[in-house]
């Protein structure tokens, strides 16, 4: 193999953005200018999808392979709509007159929607401007701000609709809204905060196992088993006298969270690689 | 008999620290120099080296700067304090378990 071969084939398979880009295309260029012309480089170097896999491992974490997120993003759809339909079959058992399509309903119905999309399209552009704009600090902690905020305005918006409809509480009490209000900001307390502690468990469980793969094998089956035991904390949950059923609807935001707060985290952390990296890396444009 | 590569990987970090204590290099010089000393059987591919310095950059445990030398950029790695401590504190766990794998497998019966 030439050393252009080589170093084409070694771009084709990184995926890791730029100035970092950059910068090991550069480290390779001058190994490989360091052999003989002819030395073959997948000899002296192995083969380059391998290093370039290494590389991807590292900056990317677990967004190197697409597959990971595509497999993310179906697993999060199958969750909320397993989910969804059953706290529909619930609604239906406890109110057997309650229909989804009901005129006044249309907004949860929307909310319904909305609450599928807004994770998948949010996590998509998240991984797209962290694979494209590896240098852009400043608008991953943006993105990611702004992502809470709407995050956090949506799931308000939401508790307080469905606090409003559905708390065993008259609506011309003044109470309710304020009611609906702290239940709101507690779940959502809640929910970020078992978003937090889940990603950095799982970060601080696999700081220790030097090899990349099997780290970032471990973050990701642990992060799936998160999901999992809420799905399980709510199925157990839904078997519960009527009361508490108020309180099982405010678990449906936890995945929401969990997803913001794990992609504002990956930012922040990638944040502080590229600020090291902007310090150590200068000479390279 | 080539040396099982798990166990190779498991130790390249110290390797790779002990090499740059020495002097701060670059890429390639790094892997002349492990290439040079270490047989055939026991070497780990160069390729590997590369994605490892990037790890040990990203843990603080190494520094790298770009320099002019000879005429092209390369990027010379260098230990930071934290490598410093790091391969002590390396160095002195292979110490303690090579003597104790070396007296259990030279036990006599």
């Amino acid at each position: 193999m030439t050393h252009n071969k080589y170093l084409s084939n070694f771009e084709a398979a990184l995926r890791v953005g730029q100035p970092k880009r950059a910068e090991l295309i550069a480290e390779l260029k001058a190994h490989l200018l360091e052999l003989g012309p002819d030395d073959d480089p997948d000899q002296a170097l192995g083969r380059p999808a391998d290093m370039a896999t290494g590389y991807n491992r590292l900056y990317l974490g677990l967004l190197d392979r697409p597959w990971k997120v595509t497999s993310a993003a179906i697993l999060y759809v199958v969750f909320v709509a397993v989910m969804k339909w059953w706290e529909l079959a619930s609604f239906r058992h406890h109110w057997p007159g309650w229909n989804l399509l009901q005129e006044d309903d249309r907004g949860f119905s929307l909310y319904l929607y909305v609450q599928l999309l807004f994770p998948l399209v949010s996590a998509a552009l998240l991984g797209r401007i962290i694979a494209r704009y590896h240098q852009a600090a400043r608008l991953f902690t943006a993105t990611w701000i702004i992502t809470m905020i709407i995050g956090a305005t949506f799931g308000l918006m939401n508790d307080l609709y469905t606090g409003r409809q559905d708390i065993d509480v008259p609506d011309t009490n003044s109470g309710l809204v304020f009611s609906a209000l702290f239940i709101a900001l507690l779940t959502t307390t809640m929910a970020a905060a078992a978003g937090f502690v889940g990603v950095f468990l799982s970060s601080w469980s696999s700081r220790h196992i030097p090899n990349p793969r099997y780290r970032q094998h471990l973050r990701f089956q642990l992060l799936l088993a998160a999901v999992f035991t809420l799905l399980l904390l709510w199925f157990s949950l839904s078997f519960v006298p009527r009361p508490f059923i108020r309180a099982i609807d405010y678990f449906l935001n936890v995945p929401l969270f969990m997803l913001i707060a794990g992609g504002g985290l990956y930012c922040w952390r990638k944040f502080r690689a590229i600020r090291a990296l902007e310090h150590t890396s200068s000479g390279i444009n | 008999m080539g040396l099982n590569r798990e166990i190779l990987k498991g130790h390249s970090q110290l390797i790779i620290l002990a090499a740059l204590a020495r002097r701060p290099m670059h890429g390639y010089a790094l892997s002349e120099h492990l290439r040079q000393r270490m047989p055939e059987s026991f070497r780990f591919g160069v390729g590997m080296i590369y994605p490892l310095l990037h790890r040990m950059e990203k843990d603080k445990l190494i520094r790298g700067r770009w320099q002019r030398i000879l005429g092209a950029d390369r990027k010379v790695y260098a230990l930071t304090h934290r490598g410093q401590r790091m391969l002590a504190a390396k160095k002195h766990d292979w110490r303690l378990f090579s003597s104790l794998v070396s007296r259990m497998i030279h036990q006599p019966t």
